[in-house]
């Protein structure tokens, strides 16, 4: 290190999903290098869906993540379905909502609890914190993350990679009875989750507000499984279809997971902050009630829009279990036909877009998926050097933890990002 | 009183599928639950003896590792996790412990292994050793009462 020069580096980022790490460095005041590395290994699933059957899809693609298996087989049946153009039931549409819930419950209820609080109270994980008098927070996460996981294996058949979703529906459709037990804990969980959001909405966050450019989907209902458009800040609303050639995936040298850009060159976020700021008048009333005003401009305050979103998915998950009436058969049967199909639901962490090409045998032709953290991977790293003239004012432990605090926000899913199907990487000689 | 085999990892992780391949056809009430996290904790409810059963990643692999579920934290400390953000068994069994919570009766088996990447084999070290860690699994549970737990058929 020369004078003037500083340099933030976390080798293994920690609670994080994935393998990832960070560097910063600033010479003189001017930031020199800001990278999110991920160097997590390619997994090529985009590759190892191609000459598989449409059929055999959701279950390949649900293995890129365990945390959010549900948002791969609901983008990926949502894609496979409009190229066989099925159209699934209203029963079907309920429980594929309900089963949506039952996953950011989940995954939000992990990262709220035992991931992201810790860096507010001041402890370098879940375990300290709990030890240190926190246990009650520790055990109302873990109690809210259970009810979710309930939810996936009473309709999915098991929490982590579930096996009854599949293209047209599910294997079977579980009884009112069987979704009806749910119904006390997931109201239990739901006051639980509300006392919750006004625990997040008291924490202190450093100041860091953004101005970004807010990507998610949009439609009739808060977004989770299913819309047609989505909606990017400045640009309105626009078609599904449209959304490969206006967020571009592209390679960098530095990271095994692509990057997305607008078609612009612009960065953008994709995640809570985004669809709260596109779709806060969607809310549940449960939820809207404790929400803060929209849009959330502040990474580091996404820990509350969690909180809320956390709040609204339980409340419609009542709603479901209650409305539950299933009509109609557990899936639909399309002969399969050439033809290409592509959709896009919120996983946990962001948009989720799924494209696959099909020919008549009902076999893949070809993939393209584009999950959240790729997409928000350029903004990290903008917003780490947007950081830097306050990094520079701290002792150098406190910075870089916060550098790594902030990338925590994002919740980044680093094994769903490095699941791409090409390697090629540029180097570039200085 | 019957007895669980509760059995983690993942089927196309390499050495990770160790414990499930182990487990394969056991006359015995197994359940595999991939790599659960702080999860973990909620399939460690209640008094049902429990052998848990797991990957530790580790030099030389092929090592079949035994020890009292109470002394997992402490006996894996410092071995790198497998599980998602960090939380293996070890890290979910601290968590517990911090929260006070109490575990069931149980013993941990376990199996040294070094390759873990999406798609690929076990390596020949783990996938010699799998009799090895089945036998371990078969006395971990006849101490645990594995009469009462042996499916009637």
């Amino acid at each position: 290190m020369t004078d003037g020069e500083r340099t933030f580096r976390v080798d293994l980022m920690t609670r994080v999903e994935g393998e990832g790490r960070f560097e910063l460095r600033v010479r003189d005041g001017v930031v020199e290098r800001a990278v999110l590395s991920i160097y997590e290994a390619p997994r090529f699933f985009e590759a190892f869906v191609r000459g598989r059957s449409i059929f055999e899809v959701p279950d390949i693609v649900a293995r890129i993540c365990g945390i959010c298996p549900v948002a791969y087989q609901m983008s990926a049946v949502r894609a496979l379905e409009e190229a066989l153009g099925l159209s699934p039931t209203p029963t079907l549409r309920a429980l594929r909502r309900l089963f949506y819930c039952g996953e950011w419950i989940s995954s939000h209820a992990l990262h709220v609890f035992l991931l992201h609080a810790p860096d507010f109270l001041g402890f370098p994980g879940a375990l300290e914190m709990a030890a240190a008098g926190h246990r009650d927070l520790v055990e109302r996460g873990l109690r809210i993350k259970k009810v979710g996981n309930a939810i996936l294996e009473r309709i999915g058949g098991r929490a982590v990679h579930p096996i009854s979703a599949r293209v047209g529906g599910f294997t079977r459709l579980p009884t009112p009875a069987e979704l009806g037990a749910l119904r006390d804990d997931v109201a239990r969980a739901l006051d639980e989750a509300e006392i919750a959001t006004r625990w997040a909405a008291g924490l202190d966050f450093p100041a860091f507000e953004q101005d970004y450019v807010f990507v998610s989907l949009v439609g009739d209902a808060y977004p989770l499984e299913w819309a047609d458009e989505f909606a990017v800040s400045g640009r309105g609303t626009l078609p599904i279809a449209d959304f490969e050639r206006v967020c571009v995936e592209a390679q960098v040298p530095w990271s095994n997971a692509l990057q997305a850009r607008l078609d612009d060159g612009r960065t953008y976020l994709t995640g809570p902050l985004a669809r709260f700021a596109h779709n806060a008048a969607r809310l549940h009333p449960r939820a809207a009630a404790l929400a803060p005003p929209a849009p959330v401009r502040n990474p580091h305050a996404s820990i509350v829009v969690r909180c809320v979103e956390i709040v609204h998915a339980l409340a419609e998950a009542l709603d479901l279990i209650e409305a539950y009436a299933p009509e109609g058969p557990a899936y639909l049967e399309a002969a399969p036909r050439e033809s290409t199909g592509l959709g896009a639901t919120e996983a946990p962490r962001g948009l989720l877009y799924h494209r696959y090409a099909i020919g008549p045998d009902g076999l893949v032709r070809e993939a393209a998926i584009v999950p959240p953290t790729s997409q928000n991977q350029a903004r990290i790293e903008q917003d780490l050097i947007g950081m830097a003239p306050q990094l520079l004012t701290m002792e150098h432990e406190r910075a870089t933890r916060l550098c790594e605090q902030l990338i925590r926000a994002y919740d980044p899913c680093i094994s769903c990002a490095t699941h791409f199907l090409t390697l090629d990487i540029e180097r570039v000689t200085p | 009183m019957t007895v669980r085999v509760v059995v983690l990892g993942s089927p196309h992780g390499g050495d990770d599928a160790a414990a499930l391949l182990a487990a394969e056809g056991l006359p015995l009430d197994v359940e595999a639950a991939g790599r659960p996290g702080a999860g973990l904790l909620d399939l460690l409810e209640g008094d049902t003896p429990t052998v848990l059963v797991d990957v530790v990643r580790a030099s030389p692999a092929g090592r079949v590792i035994v020890c009292d579920l109470d002394g997992l934290p402490d006996a894996v400390c410092g071995s790198s996790p497998l599980s998602s953000h960090g939380f293996g068994p070890a890290e979910a069994l601290r968590l517990g412990r911090a929260l006070g919570r109490t575990l069931p009766p149980g013993i941990f088996v376990g199996i040294t292994g070094e390759r873990f990447g999406v798609g690929e084999a076990p390596s020949p070290a783990v996938t010699q050793a799998l009799h090895a860690l089945r036998a371990a699994i078969l006395e971990a549970a006849a101490a645990l009462g594995e009469k009462a737990c042996t499916r009637a058929d």
